[in-house]
C-alpha cells in the first residue's frame, strides 16, 4: 500500500524486518528441535528402544493396588486409564473437602470473635508455609503408625481405623435393586410426558401474561413445566417404587473382621487417605485466604448501603456481600483447583497408584519414556483445561445472571 | 431546663476501658460468640495439653542434635565444611554493608538474621541431649536428683558448661560471621560511594558461592555431595535467579506483535503451567539424558536445577506479563517520541516499572519454589526433606518421624513466613507515588 | 499578533493525501497540507475529528496507510532508519504528560540525550538544567514526577522534548488534563517557545492562545480539514457552517 517501498533498502524496511525476525526465530526453534530429535534417535538406539505406540496394547503384568476393575493381564493402556481415574478420584474428593474446609476457615478469619479469628489464622499460616510433600509424608507416617488389625480402633461397631486405612459402612445394591431401577426409568418417562403435557396445556390454554422472557414461548413453557412438574413426578414414582419393591433395594454393608483384616463397607486405603488429607488441608489454607480477601474486596460502601436499606446483618451477607464476593473468588479459586490437580501427582512418593505413578511403572517396564511422558502431560493438560473451562463457564454464568437464579 | 442540660459537661456513657472491656468486645459480645469462645477455649486446652505432654514427656529430641550436621549440609565432607562457612562469611559481609548503606528493610532483615544466628550461637544444643538422657520427666525431677545423676554418670552429661570454649572453638565460624556482619554494618554506614561495589558484589556472590562450594584443587566437592538445607537454599536461589532472564524474555515474547514469537512463547508458558513440577523433574532425570549428545551426561543436581529453572520461568513470565500490562501505553509512546528504539524502550522505561510492581508476586513465587524444592527428593536428591527421609530410613530413628518432620517443617515455615512478611513490607514500601 | 519574521518559505512538513483507518473506521480522509519552517499551526476540532491522530502520524506513533508524509526532507515510510531520524527531529508533548514515574525529573530529560544523542552525562545534565531554568522549575530537578504539580509535570515534559533539540514540536492537547490555574503557566512556556522561532503544531482548545500565537488555524472535522485560515480570518470571518458552530460553542464559555 505504501507508495514507494521499492526505494527502501530491505535491511531497513520494517515490514521486511518483522518477517525476517520471525523466520529467523522459527528457523532457530526448528534447528534446536532438529538437534534434539537427532540426539533422541541416537539416544534411543543406544538404549535399544524403538519409538512406537504398539507397546500400549501388550500385557501390563503388574498389579495396581486400588482403583477401577483391573487385572495384571490387561493392557498398558488399561493400566494407564486406571491411573487417570485414580487421579480424578482423589482430585475431586480433594477439591470438595478442600473447598469446604477452606470456606470454613476463610469465614472464621473474618469472625468478630478474636479467638476464632486467631485460630483460623494460625491454621492458614501453618499449613500453607509447609511443603505439601512433607505434609503428605507426615499423614502417611501417622496412618502407618495406627494400630494393627487386631487392635483396630472401632467406633460404634461401624467405623474402623487401622493400618489398612479407614473403613466405613456403605450401601450396596440389594436383590431388589434392578426392580427398582425399572421404576426409576418409568419415573423418567412419566416425568417427560407430564412436562410435555403441561407445556402443551399452558401453551394453548394458559395465560400468556407471565411470558416476559425473550425465549420462544413454547420453550419457556417447557422450562416452566420442568421446574414445577418434573421433579415431583419423578420423586413420587421413585418413592412409590421403593415401597412397591418387595425385596430390599439397598443393603448396608459393614466392615467385618475376617481372617486377613476387615472386609466390606467402604475402605479408604492408607495411601488415598494421606494424599486426600494432605491435598485438602494444604489447599484449604490457600482457599481460606482467597475467600477472606474476596469478601474483604467487597467495598465497605456496599455493606453500609445494604444496612441503610434496612437489611438485617444476615441479609447483608447473603444478599449483598456474598453475591458480589463470589465472582471475585472464583478465578483464584480455579487456580487453586488446578494446583490441587497438579499436586495430586505427589502421591507418587507414597505409592498411591495415580496416573503419574502408573506411568512411571510402565516406563520402568517398557523403557518407553517419551510416549508415556507425552501421555502424562496430555492427561494433566486435558484435566486442567476441562476444569478451567468449567470454572470459566460458571463464572460467566454467575456474573451474568447473579447468584439468585 | 434544656439550656442547663446542654451546658453541663456530658460524658459519653459506658466508657469502660482496659482488658475487661476488650474481653467483652472481642470474645463475649454476643451470645453465640460466648458459646464459640467457650468451645474454642476447651479445644485449645486439649490441644495444648496434648502437645505439651508429647513435646516434654514423650518426644525423643535426641534425634535432632544427632543429625543436625547432615540436616544442614547433607553428605558434604566434614573436613571441607569451612568452604560453606567462607560462603556464609562473604554473604555476611555483603549483608552488613548493604544494611549500613540502605537501612530500611535490609537493616530489618539483617537484624532478623543476626538474632537467629545469635540464638544458634548461644543455645547449647547439647542441653537437649542432656535432657533426653535424664528421661522424659525432667520437668518434675528434683534438682538434687539431677545433680546426683551428673555426679554418678558423668558419661551421660555431654553438656559443656564451658561456654567460652563452646563459642570460641566449636562455633568459631558462626561467631565470625556475626562479628563480620556487625563490623561491616558500621563500616558501610552511610557510605553511598560503596553502593555500586556492593551491588556488584551481590551479583558476583552467586558464582562465588558455586565455586566456593564446589571447591578447587585436589578435592572438589561434587554437587552430588551437596545436601540438606544448603542444597534446598541453592536450588531455590538458582531456580529464581536463572529463571528471571528467561521469564522476562518469554513475557516480552508473549506480548510481541510478531505472531510466530507470540505463539511459541504462549505455548511454552501454558504447557509448563498445565503440568505438575514433578513431571518436569522426572523429564530432567529420564528424558534429558536421551536428548544429550553422545556420552555427555549431567549430574542429577544440575538436571534438577535445569528442571526447576524451566518450570519457574513459565510462572515468572506470567508474573512479569502482569507487570507489563500495568505499564500504560503512554509510557511507550513517550519513549518512542524521545527517539528510543524498541530494546531501549523496554530496558529503560517499561521493564523497570513493570518489575517494580511485581516484586511481591516474585517473592510469592520464590516462596512457592522454596517449598517445591522438596520435590527433588522424589528424584533422589538429598535436599532438606530428602535428608529427613533418609534419616527415617535408619532403623534407629524410624519411630521418631514426628520429631524429624516437625523440625524440618519448622525450618520451612520460618523461611516461608519470613519471606512473606518481608514481601508485605516491600509492598507497603512501594506504595503509590513512592517512585 | 505575532507577525513572524523567521518563517521561511520552504516547507518542513509536507503531507499529501494522508489516510488512516482504525480497523474499518476511516479516521483521516486524505489530508493534504504543508507546514513551513518556523510556522505555528493550531489544530482544533471536535473530539473524534482525527486531529490527535493526525499529529501522531507525523512522528509515526500512528502508521498512516496511504499517502505521503515528508518531514524535513525525509520520507516517513517503513524505513526503520528514517523513522528513528524523524523521531529525533520531532518532539512531542502529550495530554497526560507521560513522564517516566520511576525516573527523577532531570533523568526524564537527560534520558534521550544520553541514550539517543549519546551525550556525556555531564553535558546532558547541564543542558537539562538550562532547560528547566527556561521552564522556571530548576528547583524541581531532583524530585520525582509524582511529587510535583500537573503544570510543573507538563513543563518537565516540554523540557524533555526540547532536550532532543528537535526542529518541530508537536503538542497533543497539552493543557487538557490541567487544573485551570495551571493552564497559564504551561501556555506561557509555549508562548515563549513560539517566539523563539520553533516550528509548532498544537492541538488545543485554548482559543485565546490560538488567536495570539498561531500563524494558521486548522479546523478538523470527521477526518478532513474543513477550514484553514489565519487566526483573524478564522475567528472573525469563518466560512463554513461547521466552523461557525464550533467557534460559537467554544467561545461561549
Amino acid at each position: 500500500m505504501q507508495q514507494d517501498s521499492t526505494k527502501i533498502p530491505f535491511w531497513r524496511d520494517i515490514r521486511f524486518l518483522k518477517v525476517f525476525f520471525q523466520i529467523l526465530f522459527v528457523i532457530g526453534i526448528i534447528l534446536l528441535a532438529g538437534i534434539l530429535y537427532s540426539n533422541m534417535i541416537n539416544g534411543l538406539s543406544r538404549q535399544g528402544i524403538k519409538l512406537d505406540w504398539t507397546f500400549l496394547n501388550s500385557e501390563a503384568g503388574f498389579g495396581i493396588s486400588e482403583g477401577i476393575n483391573y487385572d495384571p493381564s490387561d493392557s498398558y493402556l488399561k493400566a494407564f486409564w486406571v491411573g487417570v481415574v485414580n487421579t480424578i478420584k482423589v482430585s475431586i474428593a480433594g477439591i470438595c473437602c478442600g473447598t469446604i474446609i477452606g470456606f470454613f476457615f476463610g469465614i472464621a478469619r473474618l469472625s468478630s470473635n478474636w479467638l476464632i479469628q486467631k485460630i483460623a489464622a494460625v491454621y492458614v499460616e501453618c499449613f500453607r508455609n509447609i511443603p505439601l510433600l512433607l505434609q503428605i509424608f507426615f499423614w502417611a507416617a501417622l496412618i502407618r503408625s495406627l494400630p494393627k488389625i487386631e487392635n483396630s480402633i472401632v467406633i460404634s461397631d461401624n467405623i474402623v481405623f487401622n493400618v489398612q486405612g479407614i473403613f466405613f459402612p456403605s450401601f450396596a445394591p440389594g436383590p431388589g435393586f434392578t426392580t427398582w431401577l425399572w421404576y426409576l426409568l418409568g419415573g423418567v418417562i412419566l416425568a417427560i410426558i407430564v412436562v410435555l403435557g403441561f407445556a402443551v396445556f399452558r401453551h394453548f390454554g394458559g395465560d400468556h401474561e407471565l411470558q416476559q422472557t425473550d425465549r420462544p414461548p413454547f420453550t419457556s413453557n417447557i422450562i416452566f413445566a420442568a421446574k414445577w412438574a418434573a421433579a415431583p413426578t419423578f420423586i413420587i414414582v421413585a418413592i412409590a417404587g421403593w415401597f412397591l419393591t418387595s425385596e430390599p433395594t439397598f443393603a448396608v454393608t459393614r466392615p467385618v473382621l475376617q481372617r486377613f483384616g476387615y472386609v466390606g463397607g467402604m475402605n479408604l486405603s492408607p495411601e488415598f487417605t494421606s494424599v486426600l488429607i494432605g491435598l485438602s488441608v494444604y489447599t484449604s489454607a490457600f482457599i481460606a485466604e482467597v475467600v477472606r480477601s474476596g469478601i474483604q474486596a467487597v467495598v465497605k460502601g456496599q455493606r453500609e448501603a445494604a444496612r441503610a436499606v434496612g437489611l438485617k446483618e444476615s441479609q447483608v451477607l447473603s444478599l449483598v456481600v456474598i453475591p458480589q464476593a463470589i465472582p471475585i473468588i472464583v478465578p483464584p479459586l480455579t487456580s487453586q483447583f488446578l494446583n490441587l490437580i497438579k499436586n495430586s501427582s505427589l502421591s507418587v512418593a507414597i505409592g498411591y497408584p495415580e496416573l503419574f505413578q502408573v506411568g512411571e511403572t510402565i516406563i520402568n517396564q517398557t523403557g518407553q519414556t517419551i510416549p508415556i511422558f507425552g501421555m502424562i502431560m496430555m492427561s494433566y493438560l486435558i484435566m486442567s483445561l476441562t476444569t478451567s473451562a468449567f470454572m470459566n463457564w460458571y463464572n460467566r454464568r454467575i456474573t451474568r445472571y447473579g447468584l439468585s437464579r | 431546663m434544656d439550656n442547663l442540660a446542654v451546658t453541663q459537661e456530658v460524658k459519653p456513657p459506658n466508657t469502660k476501658k482496659g482488658p475487661v472491656k476488650w474481653l467483652i468486645d472481642n470474645l463475649f459480645n454476643t451470645w453465640y460468640n460466648t458459646i464459640l469462645t467457650c468451645f474454642a477455649l476447651v479445644f485449645l486446652f486439649f490441644v495444648f495439653k496434648g502437645v505439651f505432654t508429647w513435646v516434654f514427656t514423650q518426644a525423643n529430641w535426641r534425634v535432632i542434635p544427632a543429625n543436625i550436621q547432615i540436616l544442614m549440609t547433607g553428605p558434604y565432607p566434614i573436613e571441607q565444611i569451612w568452604q560453606v562457612w567462607i560462603v556464609l562469611c562473604t554473604l555476611s559481609v555483603l549483608l552488613g554493608l548493604s544494611a549500613g548503606i540502605w537501612h530500611g528493610l535490609v537493616f530489618k532483615l539483617s537484624i532478623a538474621i543476626a538474632s537467629i544466628g545469635l540464638i544458634f550461637l548461644l543455645i547449647p544444643l547439647e542441653i537437649v541431649n542432656f535432657i533426653a538422657s535424664i528421661g522424659p520427666t525432667f520437668l518434675f525431677t528434683p534438682l538434687e536428683l539431677i545433680n546426683k545423676k551428673i555426679e554418678t554418670e558423668p558419661g551421660t552429661l555431654e553438656l559443656n558448661l564451658n561456654f567460652i570454649s563452646l563459642i570460641f572453638f566449636k562455633r568459631r565460624w558462626l561467631l565470625g560471621c556475626l562479628v563480620l556482619l556487625v563490623v561491616t554494618f558500621f563500616l558501610g554506614r552511610d557510605k553511598h560511594v560503596l553502593k555500586r561495589w556492593v551491588i556488584g558484589g551481590w551479583f558476583l556472590s552467586f558464582p562465588w558461592t558455586m565455586i566456593m562450594l564446589h571447591g578447587f584443587g585436589e578435592n572438589p566437592v561434587s554437587t552430588t555431595d551437596w545436601g540438606g538445607l544448603l542444597l534446598t537454599l541453592i536450588l531455590a536461589t538458582v531456580g529464581i535467579v536463572a529463571c528471571f532472564p528467561l521469564g522476562v524474555l518469554l513475557a516480552l515474547g508473549r506480548r510481541s506483535q510478531l505472531p510466530a514469537i507470540k505463539w511459541v512463547s504462549t505455548t511454552y508458558i501454558e504447557t509448563i503451567r498445565g503440568v505438575p513440577l514433578i513431571t518436569i523433574l522426572f523429564m530432567g532425570s529420564l528424558i534429558l539424558p536421551i536428548f544429550m549428545p553422545g556420552d555427555f551426561q549431567l549430574d542429577k543436581v544440575i538436571r534438577a536445577m535445569i528442571g526447576l529453572t524451566l518450570f519457574s520461568a513459565a510462572y515468572m513470565a506470567e508474573n512479569v506479563r502482569g507487570g507489563l500490562q500495568a505499564v500504560p501505553q503512554g509510557q511507550v509512546e513517550a519513549a518512542q517520541a524521545v527517539g528510543l528504539t524498541y530494546p531501549k524502550t523496554m530496558l529503560f522505561i517499561v521493564l523497570p516499572q513493570a518489575l517494580r510492581s511485581v516484586i511481591p508476586a516474585i517473592v510469592g513465587q520464590f516462596i512457592a519454589l522454596f517449598k517445591d524444592t522438596s520435590l527433588v527428593s522424589i528424584v533422589g536428591l538429598l535436599d532438606l526433606f530428602g535428608i529427613a527421609r533418609s534419616i527415617l530410613g535408619n532403623p534407629k530413628w524410624q519411630g521418631n518421624f514426628v520429631e524429624i518432620y516437625l523440625f524440618v517443617a519448622a525450618i520451612y515455615f520460618v523461611f516461608c513466613y519470613a519471606m512473606s512478611y518481608f514481601s508485605q513490607e516491600i509492598e507497603a514500601d512501594l506504595g503509590v507515588g513512592k517512585y | 499578533m505575532s507577525e513572524n519574521e523567521n518563517i521561511t518559505n520552504n516547507p518542513i512538513i509536507v503531507c499529501e493525501d494522508v489516510h488512516k483507518w482504525f480497523d474499518d473506521f476511516h479516521v483521516l480522509k486524505g489530508i493534504t497540507t504543508s507546514f513551513k519552517k518556523g510556522e505555528k499551526a493550531v489544530i482544533c476540532g471536535p473530539s473524534g475529528s482525527g486531529k490527535s491522530t493526525f499529529i501522531r502520524t507525523i512522528n509515526r506513533l500512528e502508521e498512516h496507510q496511504r499517502g505521503t508524509i515528508i518531514v524535513d526532507g525525509i520520507e516517513l515510510s517503513n524505513d526503520l532508519r528514517n523513522i528513528n531520524l524523524i523521531r529525533q527531529e520531532v518532539g512531542m508533548v502529550f495530554q497526560q504528560f507521560n513522564l517516566f514515574p520511576h525516573l527523577s525529573n532531570i533523568k526524564n530529560i537527560t534520558l534521550g540525550p544520553m541514550r539517543v544523542r549519546k551525550l556525556s552525562k555531564r553535558r546532558a545534565e547541564e543542558e537539562a538544567l538550562a532547560l528547566l531554568e527556561r521552564m522556571g522549575i530548576e528547583d524541581q530537578a531532583y524530585k520525582y514526577p509524582a511529587e510535583i504539580s500537573g503544570g510543573q509535570q507538563q513543563r518537565v515534559a516540554i523540557a524533555r522534548a526540547l532536550a532532543m533539540e528537535p526542529k518541530i514540536m508537536l503538542f497533543d492537547e497539552p493543557t487538557s488534563a490541567l487544573d485551570p490555574e495551571m493552564i497559564s503557566e504551561v501556555l506561557d512556556v509555549m508562548r515563549e517557545l513560539a517566539h523563539s522561532g520553533m516550528t509548532m503544531l498544537v492541538v488545543t482548545h485554548e482559543m485565546g492562545f490560538a488567536r495570539e500565537v498561531a500563524d494558521r488555524v486548522m479546523f478538523f472535522d470527521e477526518g478532513v480539514v474543513v477550514e484553514e485560515a489565519s487566526p483573524a480570518d478564522f475567528f472573525d470571518n469563518p466560512q463554513h457552517d461547521r466552523t461557525k458552530l464550533f467557534i460559537s460553542q467554544t467561545l461561549q464559555h
